[in-house]
């Protein structure tokens, strides 16, 4: 059995924590991440109770509390909330697991309030990761995140359940302001118009929310982290744009190949700015004289997830802006193609 | 001054920043910020093998890794030789270059949620 931790310094409990991960590591997690297939499925009550003997012994261990009162520990698994202590441990802990084991973007622990991760698809541990937090919200506040993360499908399954529904497809109408899904009837195989009676320009708490939920997720960012983060981008810039991004939060940088112009900003989508003339590169219309500046899309993206219905990602903001910027000088292409792209009338661009 | 050269003047120069002899990995990491691995200098076989295991269970995962070419131009990784220790990256004009992973600065991007 391994000996307990005695935090005397912060650094310290972090190094002894490091070395004591092999040893306190939960098997299960250790199956979960050596598993080549995506888990779909969510832990049973059984293995969810499993799990909570494990964690128990991994606090005992460490001299910490796993629950912050006996109320807590006393609600169903699936509503009880770990301690401060214990989440900063089990951060650690999944960190230390995710690089041995061959995962070096690591594995995002949300925090206590905030909103649920959505986690890209071939993620080991999405279905876990996903469900956490999931389940102490009510169907209408899920319902409202699905609307504004973009996530029609989700919305499409809440469909009055008289008929089975499923979804086709859907986009933004800038002309209605409103958006509209395609959805087919499971049993007539008729396909039915839907407008979504949302009005998102128009829905200041929506954006209300969005901007409560960024702010909530950002409880979970580590501070050395987002530094270490802003040292990389300060390599990667001109001092110009780095003194501009620590100033406003955003950067400016045309693509040498495309003419477009980029700015980066931080928790919110990048702007890619072309000409208003048709066919025309930023940099072609400025040497014509042209000024007209139009913006082509918002191009959203986050490296494995993000916390849904907000514009925050599981990583550092600034990782993210990162990562943006060297995408679109290594491969813009993919760049747009992974990056969802969103009109600037769209409540999801962050305008 | 017009916005375009505005723009222009804040743009790095071309290779000023990819220049260098030394291998390293930049990994996008969610606790950490950036995980760094410094390549040159490592010549225990143990080591190697972590780092050649690390790349290409990245490769494998979807993550998207990038490194510089000769003129410091950023250019995604198509293939890692783990035998000859080197990248291959696709270039614009000509054929696919080769790059010495001792001596190329490499950034690995876990795979994409949109957003």
């Amino acid at each position: 059995m391994a000996a307990p931790i005695v935090p005397e310094s912060t650094e310290a409990f972090r190094d002894a924590l490091v070395q004591s991960a092999a040893d306190t590591l939960p098997e299960i997690l250790a199956e979960s991440l050596d598993a080549d297939v995506t888990q779909d499925e969510k832990p049973t009550d059984e293995e969810a109770e499993d799990v909570d003997r494990i964690l128990a012994e991994v606090a005992r261990r460490n001299g910490i509390p796993l629950y912050d009162s006996a109320e807590e520990a006393a609600k169903p698994w699936s509503q009880r909330r770990v301690s401060g202590q214990m989440h900063e441990l089990l951060r650690a802990l999944f960190q230390t697991a995710a690089i041995e084991r061959g995962f070096m973007g690591g594995i995002p622990i949300p925090g206590d309030g905030s909103p649920p991760l959505v986690i890209e698809p071939r993620h080991p541990l999405r279905a876990a990761l996903e469900s956490i937090g999931a389940n102490l919200e009510d169907s209408a506040t899920r319902f409202g995140r699905a609307i504004r993360a973009g996530d029609f499908a989700f919305a499409a399954s809440r469909l009055p359940k008289d008929r089975d529904y499923e979804h086709v497809t859907s986009w933004w109408s800038d002309r209605l302001q409103r958006l509209v899904l395609v959805v087919r009837d499971r049993e007539t195989q008729l396909r039915r118009h839907v407008l979504w009676p949302y009005r998102f320009n128009l829905d200041h708490e929506e954006r209300w929310l969005k901007l409560a939920d960024t702010l909530s997720a950002s409880l979970n960012y580590d501070y050395d982290a987002e530094v270490t983060a802003m040292e990389s981008l300060e390599k990667h810039v001109t001092a110009h744009q780095f003194k501009m991004y620590l100033i406003t939060g955003m950067f400016m940088e045309s693509s040498p190949r495309s003419g477009i112009a980029y700015l980066f900003r931080r928790l919110r989508p990048t702007i890619a700015l072309g000409s208003s003339g048709p066919r025309k590169s930023l940099i072609t219309a400025e040497q014509d004289g042209e000024r007209k500046v139009r913006i082509i899309a918002c191009l959203c993206l986050h490296p494995i997830g993000y916390y849904q219905g907000s514009w925050a990602g599981v990583m550092v903001p600034t990782d993210d802006v990162l990562t943006h910027l060297l995408l679109m000088r290594g491969d813009e292409h993919m760049f747009w193609r992974q990056a969802n792209q969103h009109s600037p009338r769209n409540i999801n661009a962050g305008l | 001054m017009t916005a375009l050269a505005e723009w222009q003047r804040m743009l790095p120069p071309v290779g000023s920043e990819f220049r260098h002899d030394r291998g390293e990995l930049n990994i996008f990491n969610v606790g950490a910020g950036d995980l760094q691995i410094q390549i040159t200098g490592v010549e225990d076989e143990a080591e190697l093998a972590k780092i050649r295991q690390r790349i290409e269970g990245m490769l494998k995962q979807g993550y998207v890794l990038l490194a510089a070419d000769k003129r410091g131009r950023l250019r995604r990784i198509k293939k890692f030789d783990p035998k000859k220790l080197t990248y291959t990256i696709s270039l614009d004009e000509g054929p696919d270059a080769e790059v010495p992973v001792s001596k190329g600065k490499a950034t690995a991007v876990p795979r994409s949620a949109g957003g």
